[in-house]
């Protein structure tokens, strides 16, 4: 790692935020729906999931090119790490 | 950490105890991260704060972006998570914090790199809740790394 002191990014969009937001409030449904599955959300669509999170962020990448997309861990059941 | 960052509670039902008519919140804490990458800032990712956890754990499909110094390049296994055959190696990355408003200086810490993509983002102990104050009141919805 080179010894650079980076400056912070600037705070997540809008619409990522937004995003965020529509995930959480159907975290359940989602939860059930994508078990244990990495989720890409995007305008509150769902539009990727997969165990496989490296699949998930191709296929986003692949459907919304450079646009920011939401992307989160669908939990489901009781874990404990 | 100069700037309060702000965590928000993740949380939900147990969908098959509801259909038992038991009342099971499901509750993590949660922040957003951004790593360090080779060209800038991953995009942000969901993580889990998780106090049970004494290091950073992080999927491969995510720190194979960032910029990785090498601790530990022999691979070690990581109890407790996925299938229990997850290993992982130990290096050393930079990210940031944030809410909806803010964003932290940059931190570094030692993590573990997991040689898996099926596996959640975790926040440990180790140069992230042993330095900065991680402050939880479920009860107000009041959650924040200081």
């Amino acid at each position: 790692m080179k010894d650079k002191q980076p400056q912070s990014p600037k705070p997540p969009s809008k619409n990522y935020l937004a995003d965020r937001e529509w995930a959480h409030e159907n975290l359940a449904e989602i939860s059930k729906q994508y078990p244990n599955q990495w989720v890409a959300v995007f305008n509150k669509k769902i539009i990727s999931a997969s165990a496989n999170g490296a699949e998930v962020e191709r296929i986003s990448f692949k459907k919304l090119g450079h646009q920011e997309f939401f992307i989160f861990y669908a939990e489901k059941g009781i874990h404990v790490y | 950490m100069s700037i309060k960052i702000r965590l928000k509670y993740a949380i939900k039902f147990d969908l098959e105890f509801l259909s038992a008519g038991i009342k099971l919140r499901l509750i993590r804490l949660i922040s957003m991260v951004q790593l360090l990458a080779k060209d800038g800032w991953t995009r942000p990712y969901d993580v889990i704060i998780d106090t049970g956890n004494p290091v950073s754990i992080i999927p491969q499909f995510i720190w194979e972006h960032a910029e990785i110094k090498w601790l530990y390049t022999k691979d070690v296994h990581l109890y407790g998570i996925g299938n229990g055959n997850i290993t992982g190696k130990l290096g050393e990355v930079q990210f940031v914090f944030s809410d909806d408003e803010h964003v932290s200086e940059p931190i570094k810490a030692k993590a573990f790199l997991a040689n898996d993509n099926s596996i959640p983002f975790l926040i440990g102990f180790e140069d992230v809740l042993t330095i900065f104050s991680l402050q939880s009141d479920f009860a107000t919805d009041s959650a924040f790394l200081s």
